[in-house]
């Protein structure tokens, strides 16, 4: 009868339970959100265009956002958002926004109470319009460049969008001077397609770290003046605007993953290297 | 009766079609009417659209329940929350402090970070499995990869500045120019799938078989 | 290899005519010229097309405390390719034209007014190079030239304010300002132009060029194919093992898990998806097999029933179709993973296909699946998460494998006739890029306006 042979180390590294790549990842995700590193954050460029947009458009300019996510991406999009709203409120833009995925809205209303508390003079229907959820995608966009008051007659609120002062001004996708998206998925492709190339809007994308490679083309075409792209976008938003928080935060963590996946990809091939040659010794040795 | 199935849904495809095709080089108002006009009865049917769906939900969940299929248990449980759900937002409505407001709060939103954050579990697990350098082109594959993994968080800008230029560099010329290459491909194959439903060629979405 | 060579000539022959017309274009292009008294003389041939085209005499104006500054001429003129709602003001860059430089644009039912002020830029802003969709220009090559320098304004009216659109058909007089440092001047004539609405987007030729090329040589081959249905098409491995995991489902008496993808039937690949799905549908009826298909999109979820419903009657099997085994969950992305996850975990389905576009859950659902020991065949043109299926999954069709599926299962000579058509725009596209990467290398840009496409 053969003996069954043990297997060796390199085999069973090889063969690692996934329930320990797990549990180191959620260490190498804990640890440093306990003890921060303070790794630094550099500001890339697409990061800056969108920051440098809002920043050089004369007071007052309108600004369109759309917040297409849902709560399975809050951690990434919700800081971003939050970024890019102060810094449209510091500059007084007026600001309309819409959602086009249906668990959306809350997210965004939950981020205007927020803000709200920091700058309580900034009013409702006056400086930025809350026009919440539409059903339709593709088609809501199509229909807010005839107009905003007739796709969504009532705001998130309730409230009739029709009379509305800020709607006076801009109450349509071509009088935005600026647009920022925040993109889970693919809605961005219909902003692009269907809204900001038809009416000539120039628009900026936040997006998850997982579509962001989607989105770079658009950028490269320049039909996208720039990018935040996942947590570390969204930290480098904080960084320009001055007020550090979820994002710059869990940069550490998002680093420490980033190497723990590293090591582990690297070991796996040295092992499985080492694993042929061992395989092909014995093989030489058999004959 | 067959001609509703069959000839009208193509004659119709055909005709809308290419109407649609038309009207992107027609920049009058009459063009813009009919384009708006068609905006708003999607935006109807899709809205109907969603009694199919809860019809379909219910439907399923109810069969298992009155089957007492294995797991019937989460049927119910799926049934009891959503007509809650209907009740407290027809009567509270959605917004953040009502009850179904904090369901959403406190239930939802959790739920869906925790699912989404699964992905960082996998990918470490699939990462680990599969990325093997077995070729050489997996090779540079791999190679690729690990730079623009380890370039893209502060921990590469750390380690060298020159890791995140790389990185960028990867990014933006080879990686992009698979992309584009997938992206035009697809464009076409879609312009042709279009043409073929505009002509009637391709019914198979029509479910009625070819 | 005939029909190869018509083809090519015929692009050879539309490729001159879009050289021709290019060439055209750089010879009748607008020259500016430089000093304003030029100006004058050559601004009515230089602006074909503008309604009104005044020189400006500085010397009659009353000199201001602060010299501000005016341009030469100003045009207004109606607004090309649009619905009779918009007139457009173009003016040259002024002489010592500076960043502190504003110019602000009024509108008046009457040459005295009364006056709307309708916008206000500086004057490092709006310039006709950077104009889109709107540019005044007969043809698309002639607009935003790659390489020309900013030194024409151009402003759009299209509202009055309060969000009144412009009327068709109403004459329209616009005054022009410029300030600077507090001191305002006007330009000396009040200008007119009347709105009116266009039957053709001039703008739009080249894509009107190319989807017409595109889609006749798509119908010729379907033609083609019609009169020699023996067409070559190259295998598509992973559709080989769609009957290897039906089969393989058959003999453990377990399921089979088919996802049309997350997106709604707008989307091509969902459509693409569905065709699969009807192929599919009738396999596992011949093997007598259970197919679950749980839907994220209510409209899919209607398509896919038909579709099951009519593969298992094309089987001769209209009894074994199970209308409930085709089911909505949710429209909610992760919900809708949790769901499936969940399906794999207690079904645990002997092949799973994911089929159509995907999103960040790609990863969730085929981990799950390969963690249930399934076969997986994935099809997906979601660019982003190809890395993800193709580690996870035994087969992948990347891309246009994935349109090309239905037409390589169904072995349809029509359908594989536009396979072909589809390889010769291809093709042609390559040729194009070839060609132009090769002339802007070398500092020819005139390439990159005739595929520019605009609106």
């Amino acid at each position: 009868m053969e003996k069954v042979q043990k297997p060796s180390f390199i085999e069973r590294f090889l063969q690692l339970d996934r329930r320990i790549i797990y549990t180191l990842v959620a260490l190498a995700v804990a640890i440093p959100l306990l003890f921060p590193l303070g790794l630094p954050i550099k500001v890339t460029p697409e990061v800056q265009s969108v920051y440098d947009m809002i920043e050089d458009l004369p007071e007052g300019s309108n600004i369109l956002m759309s917040a297409d996510f849902d709560p399975a991406s809050m951690p990434e999009l919700y800081p971003m958002m939050k970024s890019v709203m102060r810094h449209i409120i510091r500059k007084h833009h007026k600001l309309a926004i819409t959602v086009l995925w249906p668990n959306g809205p809350n997210l965004v209303a939950q981020c205007i109470e927020e803000l709200k508390q920091e700058y309580p003079e900034w009013t409702n229907t006056v400086d930025y319009v809350f026009l919440g959820y539409q059903v339709g995608g593709a088609i809501v966009i199509i229909s807010v460049g005839d107009s905003f008051s007739g796709t969504f007659p009532k705001d998130y609120y309730g409230e009739s969008t029709d009379g509305m002062p800020i709607i006076k001004e801009f109450n349509q996708l071509g009088q935005a001077d600026y647009m920022v998206m925040f993109e889970a998925g693919n809605s961005g492709d219909w902003w692009i397609v269907y809204g900001t190339e038809v009416h000539d809007v120039p628009v900026g994308g936040g997006v998850t770290a997982v579509v962001a490679p989607m989105y770079y083309p658009y950028l490269q075409a320049k039909q996208l003046n720039g990018i935040i792209g996942g947590l570390k976008g969204a930290a480098e938003y904080e960084k320009l605007t001055d007020v550090p928080a979820l994002a710059t935060s869990a940069m550490d963590s998002q680093s420490m993953v980033h190497a723990l996946i590293f090591v582990a990809i690297v070991l796996a091939n040295i092992f499985a290297l080492m694993l042929v040659g061992q395989k092909r010794r014995q093989a030489r040795e058999e004959m | 009766m067959q001609f509703l199935r069959k000839q009208f849904p193509v004659m119709l495809a055909f005709v809308m079609g290419m109407a649609m095709f038309i009207r992107e080089f027609v920049p009058s108002k009459f063009s813009e009417q009919l384009y708006y006009g068609f905006t708003d009865w999607a935006i109807v049917i899709v809205g109907f659209s969603a009694v199919f769906a809860i019809l379909s939900l219910l439907h399923h969940h109810m069969n298992k329940v009155r089957r007492r299929v294995e797991g019937y248990g989460y049927s119910v449980i799926t049934i009891l929350a959503f007509i809650q759900m209907i009740i407290l937002g027809l009567i509270f409505s959605v917004r953040p402090g009502t009850p179904a407001g904090w369901e959403y709060q406190w239930l939802f939103v959790p739920m869906q970070a925790t699912m989404f954050a699964t992905l960082a579990f996998f990918i470490a697990s699939a990462a680990f499995r599969a990325f093997r350098a077995r070729t050489w082109e997996a090779l540079a594959l791999l190679l690729a990869g690990l730079i623009v993994m380890i370039g893209r968080v502060p921990i590469g800008e750390f380690i060298s500045p020159h890791l995140s230029t790389f990185s960028d560099w990867i990014m933006n010329n080879p990686s992009m120019a698979g992309f584009r290459g997938i992206i035009l491909g697809v464009a076409l194959a879609q312009i042709a799938i279009s043409v073929r439903i505009i002509f009637g060629i391709e019914r198979t979405y029509m479910g009625g078989g070819d | 290899m005939k029909n190869l060579i018509r083809l090519a000539a015929s692009l050879v022959v539309v490729l001159i005519l879009l050289l021709c017309s290019a060439a055209f274009s750089q010879e009748s292009d607008v020259e500016l010229p430089e000093e304003p008294a030029a100006a004058e003389e050559a601004g009515p041939e230089a602006l074909e097309g503008a309604d009104i085209i005044i020189g400006l005499e500085p010397a009659a104006e009353e000199v201001p405390a602060v010299e501000v500054p005016l341009p030469s001429y100003v045009t207004v003129s109606d607004l090309p390719n649009d619905d009779g709602t918009g007139i457009v003001v173009e003016f040259e860059k002024a002489e010592g034209e500076t960043e502190a430089l504003t110019y602000t644009v009024s509108v008046g039912a009457g040459p005295d007014g009364p006056w709307q002020e309708v916008g206000s830029f500086p004057a490092t802003k709006k310039w006709k190079e950077e104009a889109g969709h709107y540019y005044p220009a007969f043809f698309w090559f002639q607009k935003g030239r790659a390489g020309v320098s900013n030194n024409i304004h151009l402003f759009t009216i299209q509202n009055l304010s309060g969000n009144v659109p412009l009327e068709t058909g109403v004459e329209y007089f616009v005054k022009l300002t410029a300030s600077l440092d507090g001191a305002n001047r006007d330009y000396p004539e009040i200008l007119s132009a009347t709105p009116e609405e266009q039957w053709f987007d001039t703008g739009r030729t080249n894509v009107l060029i190319l989807a017409v090329l595109f889609g006749a040589t798509v119908l010729y081959f379907i033609a083609r194919a019609r009169r020699d249905p023996n067409l070559f098409i190259r295998k598509i491995s992973g559709l080989d093992a769609v009957d290897e995991a039906i089969g393989r489902a058959t003999e453990m008496g377990k399921p089979i898990l088919y996802l049309n993808g997350m997106s709604s039937l707008a989307d091509l690949s969902t459509l693409a998806a569905l065709n699969i799905l009807g192929r599919v549908a009738r396999r596992v009826a011949n093997y007598e097999s259970k197919l679950t298909v749980p839907c994220r999109d209510p409209i899919v979820l209607t398509v896919a029933q038909e579709i099951v419903k009519a593969g298992y009657t094309d089987a001769g099997r209209p009894d074994a179709y199970n209308a409930d085994d085709i089911f909505f969950l949710t429209e909610d992305q992760f919900s809708y993973a949790a769901a499936v996850c969940g399906i794999m975990m207690r079904d645990k389905p002997a092949a799973n296909f994911f089929m159509g576009y995907y999103y960040a859950e790609a990863l969730i659902l085929t981990e799950t699946g390969a963690s249930t020991g399934a076969i997986q065949i994935a099809g997906t043109d979601a660019s982003t998460q190809l890395p993800f299926f193709v580690t996870t999954c035994d087969y992948t069709l990347i891309g246009e494998e994935l349109y090309a599926a239905s037409a390589y299962l169904s072995r349809e000579p029509l359908v594989l006739g536009s396979l072909k058509g589809q390889d010769m725009a291809k093709v042609f596209m390559m040729v194009m890029i070839i060609i132009g990467t090769l002339l802007m290398t070398f500092g020819v840009v005139f390439i990159k306006d005739l595929f520019k496409a605009l609106g």
